[in-house]
């Protein structure tokens, strides 16, 4: 009996000092328990894995686990609404995918690149329109005659995602009929439907149909990057810009994938995370991550983030509602038009 | 990253075998226990195994799904609550057999024939990996929305038993109603939310799922404690003597498991369905093929044996498309693809070609992953035998449990718990209707695929319906679903005229 005694007034002991270390370490400095990374998207993407890819070396500098977390839905709008309604102490983290420049514009979410402090940037995600190999179109060139009198069908991943607004300044700036758009859910998707000629042809990322176009399942016609490449087999994969000059200054366009937590998270605690975020994404198996998987490495951190997150939002809330793809007058939601 | 060799002699190191053992062991409990399913296994493994080996990562992963679909139906056969939705369709014949003391010998049965039919998927993807790839691309959006509703129509028709088919029609178009809700992801409007922003990302399925099927069978146990009650072991059997009577199965039902082994890779096989409708689709089929259709819903060994072998067949076909095209069948392979990209190694068209000791190492993999599987099931079949005996006031709590972390762990939400508790009640009353809960699992899986593969199309054939009639494949499928739906009214016309002729 006695011994039963014992037993509990020890354990009530290290209960009690436990919660007194916690304290303590409380009042000494973030972080002070495992941190949660938030993806608003399905594992396997483009931020899922860039995500992946940077929390085991912000691990190791932070020194507290991180967990990730995937939490689709809603265009991102699910994750990053999740992630503002936690406490602001900087333990959530958000990978941030361009979706936040057009969830508010779409009507998806109130949230908008104003309201997050960015870690950083670490990557772009260039576009490729892509056909079937049978397909009688065969160059960009080819694309830009039919779309002058038809109206094609063109695979994307989502309504007013970043490869729809691809095609979407691709017609605009050059005057071509717009396409009917399917959205496939997924640029991965869409890339597929090209192939199972669901379509006359798809915008997705340049990385996420890569593999299909070195093994010939898909031509690339050109793609929103800056520097033309060169495949395996010796065919070359122009810029949209190094085709058509007026283009140009559009490029990088696409997607981009950077890691953000709400505004108002202290500044000590924000400068730790982008020192964390710095360090993780510029480690040479990162960039090389990126290069192999057809990324373009951007390394954008802190307030040149924000900078680039603000414009981009700017640009792709404005070709939107002036394409038409939402009713919805950007200034309405505080955007500022940039010249 | 990425220079790492990856081939068939990683598999001998005793410490990849260690992983190895270790991943089908962690999946089979994952996948029993209601509410944690392979795809969060995965899902979150993925992190933990980034500092292995590739070799190691990769092997955790396969043995983790594999183990995980072959788990969940522990679960179906002993509680009647799917550990994972694609074992949804062994519950039914699986339950009733525990009911009957038989409950240890159907989950050995259910392990051997899971064991093959990942092996006899295996067998087709070593044999005739390029065409089947080929030909599953020939399936467009049309086709695609046929195939929703064939798994919706064909699991609505047989889970109703005795009952009026129509029953399990309403709970199959319920579901793709529920299914609905959210952010529709081809135009962004938000559907059926009512204002309530938790509901923009819709109802997840798995939290509807340990509601209509856990919870429910918890509220059940309550209301009626003696339903749960397992009858005494007939005979003691002993462990060889049941793997005996397993592998006698295959000569007793040769042509179900056959059947189901070419269903479930085939459906493996296409993009985006997965092992879920695989197990209804080969259980339809065998129930219609059967000599003993009436045995079904009441205790068939066939039944699931076609769900099983059809399920773990489908985990090999999933991999046909991912190895040679680098497109994952199925939400999990999804995941893997992500697994293996981040340890370099990125599947393609010409990833298969160039690369064919890694495409041997996923076969080894599949192989011992099967085998290691079957003599973990085998042996834990005694072990879980002791845990029924438990009693109910113990295990029924445990379930309810496991429905709330279950559900609230998928995103860490209340608001899915609160689905949960919802689906649970539906569930209840569903049941006291006599209206079966499967259709509307399997409505709530496949619905969006059948509003978007049909939206889709639509678009893609420039507002014309007449392309979803106009394809040979589709006509195919239509042909498929016409059958399946009129046979049983057929049968019954014919029954009652055959009643009628006798009566005079």
């Amino acid at each position: 009996m006695k011994k039963r005694v014992l037993l509990a007034l020890i354990i009530l002991a290290c209960v009690t000092l436990g919660v007194f270390a916690q304290g303590a370490a409380e009042a000494k400095a973030f972080p002070v328990r495992p941190l949660v990374m938030i993806v608003p998207f399905n594992p396997g993407g483009a931020t899922d894995l860039l995500a992946r890819k940077a929390q085991p070396k912000m691990e190791e500098i932070l020194g507290k686990p991180i967990a990730v977390q995937n939490m689709a839905g809603g265009a991102t709008a699910i994750g990053n609404q999740y992630v503002m309604d936690q406490a602001h102490d900087g333990h959530t983290l958000l990978a941030q995918p361009t979706d936040i420049t057009s969830i508010a514009i779409m009507g998806q979410s109130k949230l908008t690149s104003d309201d997050w402090a960015f870690l950083g940037i670490a990557a772009a995600v260039p576009s490729v329109f892509v056909v079937h190999p049978d397909s009688k179109i065969k160059t960009i060139q080819d694309l830009v005659a039919v779309m002058k009198t038809t109206k094609l069908t063109a695979a994307v991943a989502a309504s007013g995602c970043a490869w729809t607004r691809a095609i979407g300044l691709f017609a605009d700036q050059l005057k071509l009929t717009l396409p009917q758009f399917v959205p496939s859910g997924g640029g991965y998707t869409a890339a597929v439907s090209a192939m199972k000629k669901e379509v006359d042809f798809a915008a997705c990322g340049f990385a996420e149909a890569i593999e299909l176009i070195k093994g010939g399942e898909l031509r690339a016609l050109a793609y929103w990057g800056v520097e033309p490449v060169t495949l395996p087999n010796g065919t070359v994969v122009p810029t949209f810009g190094s085709v058509y000059p007026a283009l140009k200054t559009f490029e990088p366009f696409g997607g981009w994938v950077g890691m953000a937590v709400p505004k108002g998270v202290p500044a000590d605690v924000l400068a730790k995370l982008i020192n964390a975020y710095d360090v993780a994404i510029h480690q040479p198996d990162f960039i090389e991550f990126c290069k192999q998987s057809s990324f373009m490495f951007m390394g954008k951190i802190g307030a040149d983030a924000d900078a680039f997150a603000k414009l981009s939002t700017s640009v792709n809330a404005y070709l939107m509602y002036d394409l038409g793809f939402t009713p919805t007058d950007p200034a309405t939601l505080g955007i500022q038009r940039v010249k | 990253m990425g220079n790492e060799i990856v081939n068939l002699l990683s598999l001998f190191s005793p410490v990849t075998f260690l992983y190895l053992c270790m991943g089908t062991f962690l999946g089979i409990v994952v996948g029993a226990l209601p509410g944690l399913t392979a795809t969060m296994a995965v899902s979150i493994l993925i992190s933990l195994t980034y500092g292995l080996s590739a070799a190691n990562a990769i092997v955790v992963l396969i043995a983790v799904y594999l183990g995980g679909i072959y788990g969940g139906s522990r679960s179906a056969i002993l509680l009647n609550v799917p550990g994972t939705p694609s074992s949804a369709a062994t519950a039914i014949d699986g339950f009733p057999l525990t009911l009957k003391g038989e409950g240890g010998r159907a989950g050995v049965v259910v392990t051997t024939f899971s064991a093959l039919g990942g092996l006899f998927g295996l067998v087709i993807l070593a044999v005739a990996t390029p065409l089947i790839a080929r030909f599953a691309l020939k399936f467009g959006y049309w086709e695609y929305f046929w195939l929703a509703m064939m798994g919706v129509l064909i699991s609505a028709s047989i889970t109703t038993g005795d009952a009026p088919n129509y029953k399990g029609i309403i709970a199959g178009f319920i579901g793709m109603l529920i299914s609905c809700i959210g952010i529709d992801p081809i135009h962004g409007y938000p559907r059926m939310i009512f204002g309530y922003s938790q509901m923009m990302g819709g109802i997840n399925l798995v939290p509807a799922m340990i509601g209509l099927f856990g919870m429910a069978e918890a509220f059940d146990a309550i209301k009626n404690p003696k339903s749960h009650e397992v009858m005494e072991l007939k005979k003691k059997e002993s462990l060889p003597a049941m793997i005996g009577a397993s592998f006698k199965m295959l000569v007793k039902y040769p042509r179900a498991a056959i059947q189901a082994g070419l269903i479930g890779t085939f459906i493996g096989a296409l993009p985006g369905v997965g092992p879920d409708i695989a197990s209804w689709v080969a259980y339809g089929t065998a129930k219609r093929g059967s000599k003993h259709p009436e045995e079904y819903g009441k205790g068939s060994y066939e039944g699931i044996i076609a769900s099983e072998t059809a399920n773990n067949a489908a985990t090999s076909g999933v991999f046909i498309p991912l190895l040679t095209l680098g497109i994952p069948g199925c939400a999990v392979s999804a995941i893997i693809l992500g697994g293996m990209q981040m340890h370099g190694f990125r599947p393609g068209p010409t990833f298969f070609f160039e690369n064919p000791s890694f495409v041997y190492f996923i076969a080894g993999t599949l192989l011992l992953v099967n085998i290691v599987m079957w003599l973990q099931g085998v042996v834990l079949t005694s072990v879980i035998a002791k845990i029924l005996k438990a009693p109910m006031g113990i295990i029924m709590p445990l379930v309810v449990v496991l429905c709330v972390v279950g559900s609230y762990t998928i995103s860490l939400r209340k608001f899915d718990v609160v689905v949960m508790l919802i689906f649970g009640l539906f569930g209840m009353v569903m049941r006291k209707l006599k209206i079966p809960g499967a259709p509307m699992a399997l409505g709530i899986i496949l619905g969006s695929m059948a509003d978007l593969s049909f939206r889709r199309g639509m678009i893609a054939g420039r507002f014309s319906i007449g392309s979803f009639f106009a394809r040979p494949l589709s006509l195919v499928l239509i042909g498929i679903l016409a059958f399946a739906l009129l046979l049983p009214v057929v049968n019954k016309i014919r029954d009652r005229n055959r009643a009628r002729n006798q009566n005079r």
